[in-house]
This record gives C-alpha cells, sequence and structure tokens, in this order.
C-alpha cells in the first residue's frame, strides 16, 4: 500500500472513531470567546433588544469567529449575554446573506443588478413621482434596528431635502405608546431613571412585560436583586404565568386588555387608605383629563377613582380583589418603587393611558427622582430610543423628539439645516403636518394606477412590515404594486414584495451607535467587512442624496470612509439637539470610541459625565442652565419636571374602555401575542442559528388545559386559529399555567400559515396610532392529531421571486 | 497491515503524563484529541491481531487509562490473506477476554 | 462458521455499542427492557405511527436489540402525543399509559459543569466576571411540562423534578456542543444505575471527577 492510501485509511478510522466518540474536529468549547483564536477584540452593542448589552466581537483575519460581554458594562453588568446575543455574529457569515441588489423584472424574478443600476431606477422613480404625485408620495420606513446616524441622515433627507414628513419607522409598532405616555405625563419623552434604579429599589412592579424572556439580563439583575436583598417586593402584573411571575411575591393574573382597572383601582386603594404622597402631589403633581390642557381638582380624581372598587377590579379583569390590595400596599408604602413596563402596555387599543396611568401611580406615591424609583419604559428594539425616537424620525417629530408641529422648533431646525437653501421642494420649508404613521402609510400604499394610494414608493430598511404589520393581509398587495425598496441583509417576507432589494451591512461590518432603553448611546467600532456588494444604509442614503441633488444638506455624501460618515453625521445630529433636553453635545465620537460605558444624555458637555437620573438638581445638568434648553427651573426647586410647564407632572383621569377587539360567540377566545426567549422578531436571523432555534423552532399555539379539555384537544394536535380576518395553522401547546379563556402564539415564524399577524386586531390606539397586538377575539378548532412539523422556516432566495407567501 | 481505530479514554488532568507513555507504543498514533474531556482517538498499526492485543492490556493496566475501545479495524491487505486462512484471527478469544475485564 | 460471519459477530459484539447510552430511550409507555425485549415483536407499528419521526430503528446488535424502537433525544425528542402507545400489539408499549404528564420515558440530568446557566451562577456568587457567561433557559422553556417537570432555582438554575417524562425535548434543545448539558437517563434499561452512565461511573471509580 502506497502511504498516502493507508494515511487514507487511517483517517477515515479516526474520523469515525471521533464521530461515535463525540469528539469535534474544531474546538469544543462551550464558551466560544475561549478556545477560538482570536486576533482582536472590536468593542460594540448586541445587536438585539433594546437592553443594550455591550459586547466584544472577536475578530480573525476578515471574518467574525467569537462574541463576549464587556465586563465594565453598566447594562449588562458583569458582562453577562443572553444566548441568543451570545451567538448572534454567526449570522454575519451565513450563506444566506444577500450581496447583490437585486430588480424584479417584468415577469416577477428578483435579478441581481448593479449597484448603479439599482441608484438609477430609484432616483429615476423618486424623481418621476415626486413631479407627478407630490413630494409626500415617496416615504422612507426606518427601523429600532438602525444605527442613529443612518436613522438621523434618512430622516433629514426626507423631512430637510424633500420638504416631505413621510418618514415614519416600526418603533410606531411598539414604542409609540410609551412615547405619547411619557410626553402627556411628564413633558418629555424616556425614562428618568436608569436600569441602575433596579438595584436601589425596594419594590419592583412589573406589568405588561415578559422579561425573563425579553429582556433575559435585566431579568437576571433583578432576580438576583432579590436574592441578595430578601426584603425586595415583586409584583407582576400578567396574564400568563410565565417565569417572569416565578419571580415575584404577587402574581396579578389580568385578561389581556382589562389592566386599566387594575391601575385605577391600585391608585384608589392607594388613596383611600392615605398611602399617597401628599406634599409630591401637591408640589410635583397636576391632575388632569383628555389632552391635558384642562387642570382638575385632587377631588375630582379621587371621585373618578370610586368606580375602582376591589370588587368592581377582579370582575372586570379577573385579577383576585385581595391582590389589589396588596399590591397597592407593596407599591405605595416601599422606599422606593421601580415600575418596569414593555409591549403589554403599549400595544394595545388604549396604550397611552395605560402609560398615563403607572405614570399617576408613581406620582401619587413620589416615585420619582430618589434613587431606586422609577416609572421605566423597557425598550423592545436596540435603536428605538436613540434612532428613532431621539432623532425624531417619526411622520410627527424632528430630532430632539420634539413634535414637527412646533413652530418654534422647527424654525430652529430649519435654519440649522439651511433647508431654505438646499432642500429641492419648491417651499424651501419643513413640512408642518406631520406625515402618516406606520398603519395609515402602509394602508395608503399601492400602485401608480391606484388613485385611492396616495404613497407610491417606499424605501424601508431593517424590518420586516409585510409580516409584522397587524392584519398584514391588508398591506402585502399595495407592498406589491408600488415602488418598494427594501434594504436587509436576508431574503424576508418584505423583501418577496419588493421591486428592489438592496444588500445591507451588518451592524458589525459597518459601525454606528445605538442608544438603549435607559438612554444610554454607546458607538460599535466595524469590526470586519461586508460581504459581497452589500453596503451599510448611511451609504445609500448618501448616493440618494447625491442623485436628488441634496450633497450639500448631507454634508457626508461625498465621503467615502463609512466611519467618517458616520462621525461627520453624529456630529450633525449632536449639534441639532445640543440645546434640547435630550442633548448628547458632550457625547463626542472619539469620548464613545474610547469609552466602555457608553454616555446617557442629557450630556451637554464632555465634562459632563451623562445623567443618571432626569429632572433632580445636581443629578440633571438641565438645573445647570434651563434657559439654554428653552426651560424655567425655580432656584429652589430640588425636584422639578421642566419639560412640563410649572414643572408638574400629570395624574390623568382615565377611563378603562373596551377598546380592544371583543370576544363573541363565534369568536370565544382572546389571543394574546409575544416573544420567546429564543427567537427574534421575524427569525430572519435567529431562525438561521441552530444552537438556539432548537428550542423554538417554529409557532405553537398555547392553551389551557381546562380549555383544550373542552374542546378535545391534545398536546400536538395541529389546530386553527381564526380570527375575522385570517387564520393559523398551529400545533398545541397544552399548558396549565395561563389563563382560561386566553391562548398565546409567539410572533416569530415566517411560515404563511404559521404568521400571526394574519389574525391579529387592527385597532389602534387613537393617539399614537399604535396596533393592539395583544388582544385578539379568535376561534380554536382542531384540524387533526399531530403532525410533523418542519420547523426554522425561511423564505429563501427563489420564494421571493413568488407571489403568493408559502 | 491491520489499522484500527480506538477510543481512549483518560482522566484530562493527567493528559501530560499520558503523553510519553502513548508516545512509546511506536505503532499508536494520536489522530484526535479533546483534552477537556478527557478523550483521544489513536490508530493502531500493527502485523496481527495478536500484537494488537497486547497493546490494548498495555493501555488497560495503565492506571490514567479510565478506558480503551476498539471502534473499527481495517484489514488492508491482509484480507485475502484472511479468506484464504494464511492468516488465522480467533474472535472468541479476543471476546472471551473482553468478557472478562472488570465491568 | 465463515470468515465474514465471524467478522460480523466480532463487530456486533463491541462494547462501543453501548457507548452512548444517555439519550437513546424507548418510546412512551415502555415496559421494564427485559420485558421490553421478550415482547417487542419489531413490527415498527410505533414507528410509522409517530407523527413526528421521533422513534427510530435500532440497528444496534448488542442483546438482539436490532429493529427495536428508540427515541435518540440529541436529535428530536419525543413530543408526548401519546400515540405509540396506542398501536402496539403486543403490550411493549403498555396502552394503559395515555396521559402524557404520567409517562416516565426517563429522567434528566443536568451536567453543571457545561450548563450555561450553572456556569454564570458560579461566577455570579464567586464574583469573577470573564465576559464568556450566558443566561440560556432554552431546555425549561421547550420543556412541556415546564415548571412541572423542570424549574429555575433563584431564577437560573434548571432544577429536575420527579413529574419529568424524560421525553428528551430538552436534551434535543440545549445549544451546548459538542456534549449537551442536559441528558436523558432512560428508563427501563437493564443495569439500571449504569444505564448510560457506563463511562461516567468507571471515571468516578478511577478517582476522576
Amino acid at each position: 500500500m502506497e502511504m498516502s492510501r493507508r494515511n487514507f485509511i487511517k483517517s477515515t478510522l479516526a474520523a469515525s472513531a471521533a464521530v461515535a466518540a463525540g469528539i469535534s474536529t474544531t474546538s469544543n468549547a462551550v464558551a466560544q470567546s475561549q478556545e477560538v483564536v482570536v486576533e482582536r477584540w472590536v468593542k460594540g452593542v448586541c445587536r438585539l433588544c433594546g437592553t443594550g448589552c455591550s459586547v466584544y466581537v472577536g475578530v480573525k483575519g476578515n471574518r467574525l469567529v467569537a462574541m463576549k460581554g464587556n465586563v465594565e458594562s453598566l447594562t449588562n453588568t458583569r458582562g453577562y449575554l443572553c444566548v441568543k446575543g451570545m451567538n448572534i455574529w454567526k449570522v454575519a457569515h451565513h450563506p444566506d446573506r444577500l450581496t447583490k441588489p437585486l430588480i424584479r423584472d417584468g415577469k416577477g424574478v428578483l435579478r441581481p443588478a448593479s449597484w448603479d443600476q439599482a441608484l438609477t431606477l430609484i432616483e429615476k422613480k423618486f424623481k418621476e413621482y415626486h413631479k407627478k404625485y407630490g413630494y409626500d408620495s415617496v416615504a422612507y420606513y426606518g427601523s429600532g434596528q438602525c444605527t442613529t446616524e443612518e436613522s438621523y441622515t434618512f430622516n433629514k433627507l426626507w423631512k430637510g431635502g424633500f420638504g416631505s414628513n413621510m418618514v415614519d419607522g416600526n418603533p410606531r409598532l411598539c414604542m409609540a405608546s410609551a412615547v405619547a405616555g411619557y410626553m402627556s405625563s411628564l413633558g418629555s419623552d424616556e425614562p428618568a431613571g436608569a436600569y441602575a434604579d433596579i438595584e436601589k429599589s425596594e419594590t419592583i412592579f412589573l406589568v405588561g412585560s415578559n422579561l425573563s424572556e425579553a429582556h433575559p439580563i435585566l431579568f437576571r439583575r433583578v432576580a438576583r436583586h432579590k436574592k441578595d436583598n430578601p426584603n425586595v417586593k415583586i409584583i407582576v402584573c400578567e396574564p400568563r404565568k410565565t417565569l417572569t411571575s416565578a419571580v415575584a411575591d404577587l402574581w396579578m393574573p389580568s385578561l389581556p386588555g382589562t389592566d386599566l382597572a387594575i391601575f385605577n383601582g391600585m391608585a384608589r386603594e392607594i388613596i383611600k387608605n392615605n398611602w399617597h404622597d401628599k406634599n409630591y402631589v401637591k408640589t410635583l403633581g397636576r391632575v388632569t383629563i383628555g389632552d391635558g390642557s384642562k387642570e382638575l381638582s385632587w377631588a375630582d380624581y379621587v371621585k373618578h377613582l370610586e368606580k375602582y372598587t376591589p370588587q368592581y377590579v377582579e370582575k372586570k379583569t379577573g385579577c383576585p380583589a385581595a391582590d389589589v390590595k396588596a399590591a397597592a400596599k407593596m407599591f405605595a408604602k416601599s422606599k422606593a418603587t421601580l415600575s418596569m413596563w414593555c409591549m403589554g402596555l403599549n400595544q394595545r387599543a388604549n396604550g397611552v393611558w395605560a402609560n398615563n396611568l403607572i405614570h399617576n401611580l408613581h406620582v401619587i406615591t413620589g416615585n420619582y427622582g430618589k434613587p431606586g424609583a422609577d416609572a421605566f419604559s423597557l425598550t423592545g428594539q436596540p435603536n428605538a430610543c436613540g434612532g428613532v425616537r431621539e432623532t425624531g424620525s417619526l411622520a410627527h417629530l424632528l430630532p430632539g423628539a420634539r413634535p414637527v408641529a412646533n413652530q418654534k422648533w422647527r424654525e430652529f431646525v430649519q435654519g440649522y439645516w439651511g433647508v431654505a437653501k438646499y432642500s429641492i421642494n419648491p417651499s424651501k420649508a419643513i413640512n408642518p403636518k406631520p406625515g402618516m404613521h406606520a398603519v395609515k402609510l402602509f394602508s395608503s400604499l399601492g400602485g401608480e394606477k391606484d388613485k385611492t394610494k396616495p404613497v407610491k414608493a417606499v424605501i424601508m430598511s431593517t424590518t420586516n412590515p409585510a409580516q409584522t404589520l397587524p392584519n398584514v393581509n391588508k398591506f402585502i398587495g399595495g407592498m406589491q404594486d408600488a415602488f418598494t425598496v427594501v434594504i436587509d441583509i436576508f431574503p424576508t417576507r418584505t423583501a418577496q414584495c419588493a421591486s428592489v432589494v438592496l444588500p445591507a451591512a451588518f451592524i458589525y461590518e459597518k459601525g454606528g451607535v445605538f442608544g438603549c432603553s435607559e438612554r444610554r448611546s454607546f458607538l460599535t467600532e466595524k469590526a470586519v467587512n461586508a460581504p459581497g456588494e452589500a453596503k451599510a444604509d448611511i451609504w445609500i442614503a448618501a448616493q440618494i442624496a447625491k442623485r436628488m441633488g441634496l450633497t450639500k444638506l448631507i454634508g457626508w455624501a461625498n465621503e467615502t470612509n463609512i466611519d467618517r460618515m458616520n462621525e461627520l453625521a453624529w456630529n450633525d445630529y449632536i449639534g441639532c439637539t445640543a440645546n434640547t433636553e435630550k442633548t448628547l453635545k458632550g457625547a463626542t465620537y472619539s469620548r464613545l470610541k474610547k469609552s466602555t460605558v457608553g454616555v446617557q444624555w442629557p450630556c451637554p458637555d464632555e465634562k459632563s459625565p451623562g445623567t443618571y437620573k432626569r429632572y433632580v438638581r445636581g443629578m440633571d445638568p438641565i438645573f445647570d442652565n434651563p434657559k439654554r434648553y428653552g426651560y424655567t427651573i425655580p432656584a429652589d426647586a430640588k425636584e422639578f419636571f421642566y419639560a412640563r410647564p410649572h414643572g408638574k407632572a400629570n395624574i390623568f383621569l382615565r377611563d378603562d374602555p373596551d377598546n380592544s377587539e371583543q370576544t363573541s360567540p363565534a369568536y370565544p377566545f382572546i389571543m394574546t401575542t409575544g416573544r420567546v426567549l429564543e427567537q427574534w422578531h421575524t427569525g430572519s436571523m435567529t431562525m438561521r442559528i441552530p444552537e438556539t432555534a432548537a428550542a423554538h423552532p417554529h409557532s405553537f399555539v398555547e392553551i389551557n388545559e381546562k380549555d383544550a379539555n373542552r374542546l378535545k384537544i391534545k398536546n400536538g394536535d395541529i389546530v386553527k386559529v381564526e380570527s375575522i380576518r385570517g387564520s393559523n395553522i398551529l400545533p398545541a401547546k397544552i399548558v396549565n399555567n395561563t389563563l382560561e379563556g386566553v391562548i398565546f402564539v409567539p410572533m416569530h415564524d415566517q411560515k404563511a400559515d404559521r404568521m400571526v399577524n394574519f389574525i391579529c386586531s387592527d385597532i389602534v390606539d387613537p393617539t399614537s396610532a399604535e396596533p393592539d397586538y395583544k388582544v385578539s377575539a379568535v376561534k380554536i378548532t382542531k384540524v387533526s392529531g399531530p403532525k410533523k412539523i418542519d420547523g426554522r422556516y425561511l423564505v429563501t432566495r427563489t420564494e421571493m421571486n413568488k407571489k403568493t407567501f408559502s | 497491515m491491520i489499522f484500527t481505530s480506538a477510543v481512549l479514554e483518560f482522566d484530562k488532568n493527567s493528559y501530560e503524563k499520558l503523553l510519553p507513555f502513548i508516545e512509546s507504543h511506536s505503532e499508536v498514533e494520536i489522530y484526535e484529541k479533546d483534552i477537556n474531556a478527557g478523550k483521544m482517538i489513536l490508530v493502531i498499526s500493527t502485523e496481527d491481531d495478536a500484537q494488537l492485543e497486547v497493546i490494548q492490556k498495555d493501555f488497560l493496566a495503565n492506571e490514567l487509562v479510565i478506558d480503551f475501545t476498539y471502534h473499527a479495524i481495517h484489514f488492508g491487505e491482509s484480507v485475502d490473506k484472511l479468506i484464504d486462512g494464511e492468516i488465522k484471527i480467533d474472535f472468541e478469544d479476543i471476546n472471551n477476554k473482553k468478557k472478562n475485564k472488570p465491568q | 462458521m465463515s470468515f465474514i460471519n465471524k467478522i460480523k459477530l466480532f463487530l456486533n459484539s463491541f462494547e462501543d455499542n453501548e457507548f452512548f447510552k444517555i439519550n437513546r430511550m424507548r418510546p412512551p409507555g415502555a415496559v421494564e427492557e427485559k420485558l421490553f425485549m421478550e415482547l417487542c415483536i419489531r413490527c415498527s407499528k410505533c414507528i410509522e405511527i409517530c407523527p413526528y419521526r421521533v422513534i427510530k430503528r435500532s440497528n444496534l446488535t448488542k442483546d438482539f436489540e436490532v429493529g427495536t424502537p428508540y427515541i435518540y433525544a440529541e436529535e428530536k425528542g419525543c413530543r408526548l402525543c401519546m400515540k405509540c402507545t396506542t398501536v402496539c400489539p403486543t403490550g411493549a408499549l403498555d396502552k394503559e399509559v395515555t396521559y402524557f404528564r404520567d409517562t416516565r420515558i426517563g429522567v434528566a440530568k443536568i451536567d453543571d459543569t457545561i450548563c450555561l446557566n450553572h456556569l454564570l451562577y458560579n461566577q455570579e456568587e464567586a464574583g469573577i466576571a470573564d465576559g464568556t457567561m450566558a443566561v440560556c433557559n432554552q431546555c425549561f422553556n421547550s420543556c412541556p411540562l415546564k415548571f412541572d417537570a423542570i424549574y429555575l432555582e433563584d431564577m437560573i438554575l434548571p432544577r429536575i423534578t420527579d413529574k419529568c417524562t424524560g421525553c428528551g425535548i430538552c436534551t434535543e434543545s440545549c445549544p451546548t456542543t459538542p456534549k449537551k448539558a442536559i441528558n436523558i437517563l432512560p428508563n427501563g434499561m437493564a443495569d439500571i444505575d449504569e444505564a448510560g452512565y457506563k463511562q461516567y461511573l468507571k471515571r468516578i471509580e478511577k478517582g476522576g471527577r
């Protein structure tokens, strides 16, 4: 035998033995960062949830090879990551990455094209539609997963360059109610406190949040805080008994959509027992109703609450009367109470009111300002705060999160941007009228021939509305008929509807700033190059700016280096908002590059450390020079809600109307939707990571065992879940730890008959226009016995050429 | 030439001590190792099965070795000789010896 | 016996065949292993009826197991639909076992030296932080008897209770590689104390971990 044949035999023998013995030929490290050879670690933020965990990605050559947490972080303290975040870097080198621009031909097939061809087509269409149908016929739909620099650039391009406010983003679907809640209750968006309040709190009120799965690292902080401090009390108000409620001292169940009664009920109980902070109410509270213009009296408020007896609350919500009292006591009698909430309160027909009522509880008990006390709205996406809310990239806002309708502010931004000189819109001004919010935008999007659809083109990035809009069937046709440009890293349902698909760079391939829930902006530096011809969004915005004649407006459009482009955009942004209460003027790029903790606004200059707690003298730099920001603060005021006239937070009289979709004999179940830890949003990234997708490779419907027995449905049976809008075919998961009459379906599956948004109600909050994803009336029918489901369904390049969703 | 692959299980802390012992057997090559899991894949090249047995005995007698099990044997050119009866391999012997090992 | 048959017999009696008994279980409702091997006629009805294609036909030949049904939890766990117990003609799978919570295929066992949550907790308790720790609840999240068969002590440490059915979905979900941090000790195997843990016990014997 020749030597090579001998070696071949030996290697084969060894290989099969290795497989049997469970030895992989590469590293077997559980934590990849330990064994893999990493040449350098690059600082950044996790790509996923609004916690804002900071990380280091490990690079070897031009490849990401590992990830580890930043142990100096103040968000994910001790550098913990969740298993999803720890693996997200693997997405970068996945073979399904889009690497070339694609243009849909006359037969509906997406064909590879050059950037020049794609951009020329976009330029042609935009110019044509601007001329034929007006500047509002072309829209931008952004995302809380784009960087701040990108969102700011597109926002400026549209509002300053095109004179159009047709800019909205997916935070409309998740945070809009929280924004309106903060604006109406406290006068300014975003929390007063920070995560640091967790470790200083005595009572934590988790409501409308499955913290353990949606923000697992914050849950770890909460659980650890309780373990180390047995006197800490945790209340969880949620319709499902999740892992989150396992940490609770008190679980308050509530039927989805009814909890407004609970919050009013708790307030009533607090006041009845004299547990409220009379002094705080007097100096820092103001009773009001409706839009907040008319002031009412404390007596009016107390009278309003009379209806919400514990018995009334129990009847309405299913929450035991005794629990309402117990919760009220824990909330009011603690030294410091921290509330945290997320989509359970925001994605509701009365989401803004739900937010107001939580703020009410904090005002009447004096739970702002002091360490450990705050009404803290958790953000879902990594950059909804920094990139969309703070840059004002929504239809009714401008940078600094101030309304476009505010004439003084609008004129300032107009001047700062040089709109009068550079805009291509003959009006040479920023449009004072807000554009369309997400649901309205996509309802108005359609083909040229359709006169009922005034929006003819949309360019969107890093979001997937063809899967995420509620009652999604209503919007798919419009997206297919209009001139739709989609920027993304993978094939998605939305790309399947697009006229042009542009390959995007992943966060670690382009760098940029993300601002998380606690007002903390953190810079991710570019670690590796993007694959193929994929490009950063900011480069795409720059090309459009150039072609549309807006290089003076977008001064960084002619840069070739992305890092330089980002920095110039960032400088423009922090210059624009330097005199707002959200100032990040002190967060220069060089500071962000050096910092391992990021910067919390307000941060007016480089010496300022950033702000842990707003509205408190000595901690909030706005107090040092209020005039600069357009505020007046009495010299003796220690705590002051300066964004509100007279510095008083609003206590709102709010009812508990039944505005969510109501059940009926035909549709007797309430369907609520939400997340699972292992998946992110529409699964385009996480379904491509087998290790984590293994826990939830496909959607299911969670049914209470008693309901299942009545309907003769067993574990694994295939079930049809149907509303008046559409249906899904899902395997049943029988549980005994959730409310009867309530079912739960996660949101992550791409398979057409498991896309829950075909079923979801499209009722929106009247103020914020945020959809009520949490309450839909459905019926359940058994389709068959158990069947094998092929999990991890992914829209492929080939499927993108088909008109119907499989 | 007979080629045999075997899985060697050892106490992971004694890898350094074990290495010279393995290397002292010229017929034995280490093909894969997972020190943290205390496993190694060895390929042993011997003229016949008797030699193979000696090596196996030797390994099992070593205190640092937890287990030594064959995975597969390739008889190479010897196949023809085996079929013709030129070489005899007595499987019963190997089997019995295995059964007598402490379980 | 012809030479070829000698080889076959020799190969089939390798101890390696029971090398990885962990995560190799009988279908739900299986009777005690010795009795199972007497009753199972390898008709494959349970394999055919399983809607998830989780029950597989064994090709191991030690103790004449070939053709008998096994579930390999590392690939796919049992979804507890309980259809297989209804079709076994000989009672190797007890047809009285119909309620999914009552079945006992085995019991899950966590390896706290690999489990991500255990590792994180250890660092947390020791006050060290090296950035490699991840919060993972995949076994807990995927368990069909979540909260009953498995719970998280201190919201982080997975613990198994006596309600565990041994379905193996946790093993299937576990993200650690190459070894799973949670494994199923099958019920009803001969040598029940050693079932699947032969090597582990040998190591213990030799004074190792």
